[in-house]
């Protein structure tokens, strides 16, 4: 063990001999597709889930060593991506003059419902995170509110909100 | 089918059509050359190798000037580590540290449970590690049970001293071991033993709670449907030694029964005997309140009375079930408007929890409460983080500080009308943050 310092408080460190590059790079072959999916859900936009994906995972690698559970990792990276994706829209980059991967020119799936997929891109960043974790992937509201980082009661009414004003636009009311 | 079914079946159509999407192929490869940086061909690594020669050399020439002329400076001081504040002497330091091994304890999800104005717990449960302060969060000690499992890890917190650790290979990792195992403190963990083992056979451990040193409930999940979870509650009477099952949710209907619809939140224990499970319920459920008078073999819908305004059929949710002592207990009922409007409104309860009614509504944006008496409690407006005061039990609110976290307040707890605690969480971890002037000002403790 060895002490280290966190804004000038004294805490213990557990330091352990671990491979920390092949464990990680074990993690980008199981867990980048499942990533993109989550992230996707959220963005739905293929580049942004990407950067999402991008962003997660560099994060993660900085405290890689923080996890002495590496079972604990999928779900670890998981809500590090939710988080990192509920930010990507927030930023307001020119991605047209900034990208320069080769795929520039790989249109999306076109969506299989527009009126939904409108309704849906209107939602904030945090209804949009909660409608898709709980309807796509089963996540209890409390299990949403901990992935985003809130409150059990915002994620219901996240959800609520969204639900309201989706049901609205579409005529479901 | 109803507008409602054939909204959520759309809604579900777009989202599976999404998530039929792949990313590119090549992604994996960018997320390794951000990680570990670009890999660079001979050629390059001999010239950057040039590159730092010179540049060292250079630094030696500089360095050696410099102390020709007598004018290296003062050395810049190393952090001062208080040894009084470890509970174990640190091994040999590394000779060179990594800065990206931060070991920040308390990534998400975490946990705090302040006993009074000096003594308190931590635990991150995603990185197994479990802390303790004894001046009222200044120092943080490592009091991590070395020899536990490192599994999925639910933590309760009785007193001071006493502790309990719940241990599980669920649900993260595919192993087919369901066994939880349980770890105990007694001397504020200085020492941790494996006193037993919950026989569970299946779900994975989400809740963990304790009235004395000696009774105590693990509630294990078994599984999500829309709507509904299924749970079983396992108790103890001997300190966690020896577990039985008590009752799982099911579809029976049968009286005494739990029911499998609507999502239930952790169970909470006045006694050995009387307890409750709070809940959400989708549209049509109406509030969820089970009560149990047997230590958990049977529950009963407790009845709930909905203030006026509210329809016995709402979408409702009970947060912050929580008792101040052996009578007096709030809740928060939430429930949502067709337009999407939150509504909440404080319970309490004066009587042990044998009757519960409808106080006032709270402040918009405020969905949890603490309190520490009947009158005296605490809430947030989740939107602003702004803490807000009662001394009359709900009746009027006063909003005082704002918590400054730049993402969300998960937790707050208050030990006294002047010290409280709240838990922020950010992308890289959750902070301690501490009021002393009754949550008029804050200030961050531990933050990654």
């Amino acid at each position: 063990m060895a002490a280290s310092r966190l804004n000038g408080y004294v805490i213990m460190a557990l330091t352990e001999p671990v491979d920390d590059a092949s464990d990680f790079e074990a993690a980008i072959r199981m867990e980048t597709g499942r990533l993109f999916g989550v992230a996707y859900s959220i963005l739905r936009d293929v580049g942004e889930a990407e950067d999402a994906v991008q962003e997660a995972m560099a994060q993660a690698w900085r405290s890689w060593s923080s996890l002495r559970n590496p079972e604990k990792r999928a779900a670890w990276l998981r809500q590090i991506c939710v988080r990192c994706a509920i930010r990507m829209r927030r930023r307001i980059l020119p991605r047209a003059w900034l990208d320069d991967r080769k795929d520039v020119d790989r249109y999306p799936t076109p969506e299989s419902d527009p009126d939904l997929d409108r309704s849906f891109r209107r939602l904030s960043p945090r209804q949009r995170a909660v409608v898709a974790l709980h309807f796509e992937y089963g996540y209890t509201l409390d299990e949403c509110a901990e992935l985003i980082g809130c409150a059990p009661g915002t994620a219901r009414s996240h959800l609520a909100r969204a639900l309201a004003s989706m049901r609205k636009e579409l005529g479901h009311e | 089918m109803s507008k409602r079914d054939d909204f959520e079946s759309r809604l579900r159509s777009y989202l599976a059509h999404g998530a039929r999407q792949s990313p590119s192929p090549d992604l994996e490869e960018r997320i390794r050359m951000r990680a570990f940086g670009r890999r660079l061909g001979w050629p390059a690594q001999l010239l950057a190798a040039a590159a730092v020669l010179v540049l060292a050399l250079g630094l030696g020439f500089a360095a050696r000037q410099v102390r020709l002329l007598g004018l290296n400076g003062s050395p810049t001081p190393s952090p001062a580590v208080s040894p009084s504040a470890l509970v174990k002497p640190s091994a040999e330091p590394t000779a060179t540290p990594d800065p990206r091994r931060s070991h920040y304890p308390l990534l998400p999800p975490a946990s705090m449970h302040m006993v009074n104005h000096s003594t308190g717990w931590a635990a991150g449960s995603a990185t197994n590690r479990i802390l303790r302060t004894t001046d009222g969060g200044t120092h943080w000690n490592d009091v991590t049970p070395q020899d536990a499992t490192a599994g999925t890890w639910i933590t309760f917190f009785l007193d001071a001293n006493n502790a309990w650790l719940a241990s599980s290979l669920q649900s993260a990792s595919g192993s087919p071991d369901t066994a939880v195992e349980i770890y105990r403190t007694a001397d504020a963990g200085r020492t941790w033993q494996r006193v037993g083992v919950v026989p569970a056979d299946r779900g994975g451990p989400s809740s963990l709670d304790f009235v004395d040193a000696s009774h105590g409930w693990l509630t294990m999940q078994l599984g999500v449907a829309m709507g509904s979870e299924g749970i079983a509650l396992y108790g103890t009477q001997d300190g966690g030694a020896t577990w039985s099952k008590l009752s799982e949710a099911d579809t029976s209907g049968a009286p005494g029964h739990l029911p499998l619809s609507c999502q239930k939140a952790a169970p909470v224990f006045l006694t050995s005997s009387i307890g409750w499970v709070p809940g959400t319920c989708s549209a049509g459920g109406g509030p969820f309140l089970y009560v149990t008078h047997d230590g958990g073999r049977s529950w009963n819908d407790a009845s709930l009375s909905v203030p006026v305004g509210f329809a016995p059929s709402c979408m409702c949710g009970i947060n912050s079930l929580r008792f101040s002592d052996s009578q007096n207990g709030v809740f928060v009922l939430d429930s949502y408007g067709a337009d999407g409007v939150q509504h909440d409104y404080l319970y309490a309860t004066f009587d042990g929890g044998a009757s519960w009614m409808p106080r006032a509504p709270l402040p918009a944006n405020c969905f949890t409460v603490d309190f520490l008496s009947a009158a005296a409690g605490w809430t947030l407006d989740a939107k602003h983080n702004t803490i807000q005061y009662t001394g009359d039990g709900g009746q009027h609110w006063s909003a005082l500080g704002t918590v400054p976290s730049s993402q969300v307040v998960v937790d707050f707890q208050f030990v006294n009308s002047a010290i409280g605690w709240a838990m922020g969480s950010e992308t890289m971890g959750d902070t301690l943050i501490k009021t002393v002037d009754g949550g008029r000002t804050w200030t961050a403790q531990l933050a990654p």
